[in-house]
């Protein structure tokens, strides 16, 4: 075991518990970007050059700035001292340590460790971009083409729900008009009405108040 | 050079961390963190077995972790969509607190 992979695997766990035990969300979004740098290194390691580029470029760059948008747009009026954990957490941990301890005893016990440390004929070997470039246009070409369609669905997916209810139907003006749900409110959390559940007892209310024009067009959306 | 069975243990050690993190916080957006920690251990594993591998040549385990990077990040997106829908409806992020699929 090279020091090298020890600093990274350390880096790599404390990242990773410090952004499931952190208590601002925040800080838990960048311990995460932490530990996904920590892997792209230890991919950077062993040799594969695209692919801890890669990780660098969607996970540090495109998932950790997402998680913080979606931190700041979900961002509760609870004080961080609410309670963050589970009703059991002893349990999820004893389950977590249970999935482990049967994984490290599979793994010390198979021939994986008699292997010999690294196979002679890889060492000169790295996958240059041109030779992923062009396994990816000639083996994998119908993946390629497959997970295209799958980020396409993806993004129509992703921006339609999280749209605004009202928005989605193509309703919103008249909507805006006759309730003050649907213009006021729109993308941000509102003061709730007192005692009441807010969005889906502001949204009954609307349609009461709209009358059946609101319900025809929800029906027929 | 680093043996293959260190960066199955760190792999292994890094899902089962990612699973109790899912499995014990309360927000939503922690739990997709952890499935997200999860996902990249797999990743790792990936990649050392194809480093270790006879034929490491082929690239084959290698464009497997592209195209998981992929999922993952739609995934991600979808999911994050997801839990702002829903905390926009109920007005709380704990995953304890949504009972109902009644909107």
């Amino acid at each position: 075991m090279r020091p090298i992979f020890l600093f990274l695997a350390i880096l790599t766990v404390a990242g990773a518990v410090a952004a499931l035990t952190a208590r601002q969300l925040v800080h838990g979004a960048l311990y995460l970007a932490g530990a996904f740098a920590g892997l792209a290194l230890l991919y950077l390691g062993l040799g594969a050059q695209f692919v801890g580029l890669v990780q660098i470029l969607v996970y540090v760059g495109a998932v950790a700035i997402l998680i913080v948008f979606a931190i700041l747009l979900t961002r509760s009026s609870e004080s961080p001292q609410a309670q963050r954990w589970g009703r059991a957490p002893w349990v999820g941990l004893g389950i977590g340590g249970l999935v482990f301890g049967a994984l490290a005893v599979a793994i010390l016990n198979s021939a994986v460790t008699q292997s010999p440390p690294w196979p002679a004929h890889s060492v000169t070997m790295d996958a240059t971009v041109a030779q992923v470039g062009r396994s990816l246009m000639t083996d994998h070409v119908v993946a390629l083409e497959a997970i295209g369609l799958l980020l396409t669905a993806a993004l129509i997916g992703g921006a339609l729900i999280a749209l605004d209810e009202g928005r989605r139907f193509g309703g919103a003006p008249e909507l805006g008009e006759n309730s003050p749900d649907g213009t006021v409110t729109r993308g941000m959390p509102e003061p709730s009405h007192p005692g009441a559940l807010p969005r889906s007892e502001g949204d009954r209310g609307g349609g009461a108040h709209a009358g059946g024009h609101g319900e025809a067009r929800g029906g027929g959306a | 050079m680093t043996a293959l069975h260190y960066y199955l243990l760190l792999a292994a050690l890094l899902f089962a961390i990612g699973f109790a993190g899912a499995l014990t916080r309360r927000h939503a957006i922690v739990v997709l963190m952890g499935i997200e920690l999860m996902l990249n251990a797999a990743n790792l594993n990936l990649i050392a077995f194809w480093r270790y591998g006879p034929q490491p040549e082929a690239l084959t385990g290698m464009l497997f972790v592209v195209f998981a990077i992929g999922v993952a990040a739609a995934e991600a997106a979808v999911g994050l969509a997801l839990i702002i829908a829903v905390y926009r409806h109920y007005r709380t992020p704990q995953v304890d607190e949504i009972r109902e699929l009644k909107g």
